[in-house]
């Protein structure tokens, strides 16, 4: 079974951005058609701008102030998980002077249907990233994620080129520029929000389809990523 | 005062030479050592501390007890060991709650405690790499838990 995760990152504003994280996680309860989201408590969370500032003024820590807060949030209550649990992974207000960013990531269980992928635009609409991805973890195994990454400390360059990526104008600029991305050899590039949109298929990635790896091997080489 | 462990310094104290093993580089400086932190001596459960002082070279004293082993800590953050420039932390065996899928099995925890416990030690760390070093099947478990920590590696 291949597990995908949606990889959304953002350059840091110095604040919990609880407008957007609303929007976003109201976003996901309609895509993942859940009715309530819980804390890692097992309780559930209001997704009123009051609560979610208590809760995250609540993790600030006391010598870094900085570095921002990880919260995660649930679709199931997390003593009771299985492989249709989703979890949003999220790691906001950290301060514009850190190396660190801030993430609104989310962890597909092996046995929840990824949503329709209008949904992940519109979740890029919303916290407008300066990259988001949909990756399978078994691919980006095979291609090393870890240590690309790693070798791009400001992350101003993507690693690898995922199924479904998105780009912001700099994140574009550092691969060739938009209208370098919009020929790329892929299913479909447009542009999109403030960058583009790089689809390597119409569907969902297959890690097991060798003309998906094709694809990808070709757009990574297009990139000079390879 | 009982001390474990099988690195050079833990048998050097037991034979009051311990700094003749200093000198030699067979034991961590203590007190002292070289860069932005300082060792000290701090509490820990038993658990883990045995792949700990057998990673760092650190021994386990027992005390009244307890179990205390030397951090390298620089304010208030600890780290398992200082050497060459570099700040480690040892990480032992995770893998029983670790599911197929190398996510943690109490996953409402453990990832945002490491998620955590990364950012502070590269906070903290002055600009030195800081380098997790875990079993070599529990790295990509590892990775995914932390993710892309600027500064802090994991590896095997």
């Amino acid at each position: 079974m291949a597990s995908y995760t949606l990889w959304q990152r953002c350059r840091p504003r110095g604040d919990f951005r609880i407008a957007e994280i609303i929007d976003f996680l109201t976003l996901m309860k309609e895509a993942f058609r859940v009715s309530e989201l819980y804390d890692k408590r097992n309780k559930p969370v209001n997704l009123i701008h009051s609560d979610l500032q208590n809760m995250f003024q609540k993790k600030i820590d006391k010598t870094f102030r900085g570095i921002g807060v990880n919260v995660d949030f649930f679709s199931l209550p997390p003593g009771k998980r299985d492989n249709n649990t989703v979890r949003f992974e999220i790691h906001t207000g950290t301060h514009q002077d850190e190396i660190f960013i801030d993430f609104y990531d989310i962890s597909i269980g092996e046995g929840r249907k990824v949503p329709d992928l209008s949904y992940l635009e519109k979740s890029i609409q919303i916290l407008r990233p300066f990259e988001a991805f949909l990756s399978e973890f078994r691919n980006e195994i095979a291609l090393d994620w870890y240590d690309r990454q790693q070798a791009i400390p400001k992350f101003d360059k993507p690693a690898l080129i995922r199924g479904f990526h998105y780009l912001d104008e700099g994140m574009a600029r550092s691969i060739g520029g938009i209208d370098y991305c919009l020929k790329a050899p892929a299913w479909k590039v447009e542009r999109f929000c403030e960058g583009v949109l790089i689809r390597l298929g119409p569907g969902l990635f297959d890690p097991d389809n060798p003309e998906h790896l094709k694809i990808q091997r070709q757009a990574m080489k297009y990139f000079k990523l390879l | 005062m009982a001390v474990h462990g099988a690195g050079g310094a833990a048998r050097a104290i037991l034979r009051g030479t311990y700094r003749w093993a200093v000198g030699l580089g067979q034991a961590g400086a203590i007190g002292k050592s070289g860069g932005p932190g300082k060792w000290v001596e701090i509490a820990r459960p038993w658990q883990g501390l045995e792949h700990q002082s057998k990673m760092s070279g650190k021994p386990i004293i027992e005390r009244d007890g307890k179990f205390y082993i030397k951090e390298y800590k620089i304010g208030d953050v600890h780290y398992d060991d200082y050497r060459n420039g570099i700040l480690y932390e040892y990480k032992g065996n995770h893998k029983h709650l670790f599911d197929k899928n190398d996510e943690f099995m109490i996953w409402a925890k453990k990832p945002n405690q490491f998620r955590d416990q990364a950012l502070r030690q590269v906070k903290a760390s002055e600009g030195l790499p800081v380098i997790w070093r875990v079993g070599s099947d529990q790295v990509e478990a590892f990775r995914k838990a932390v993710g892309n920590v600027p500064g802090a590696t994991v590896k095997p």
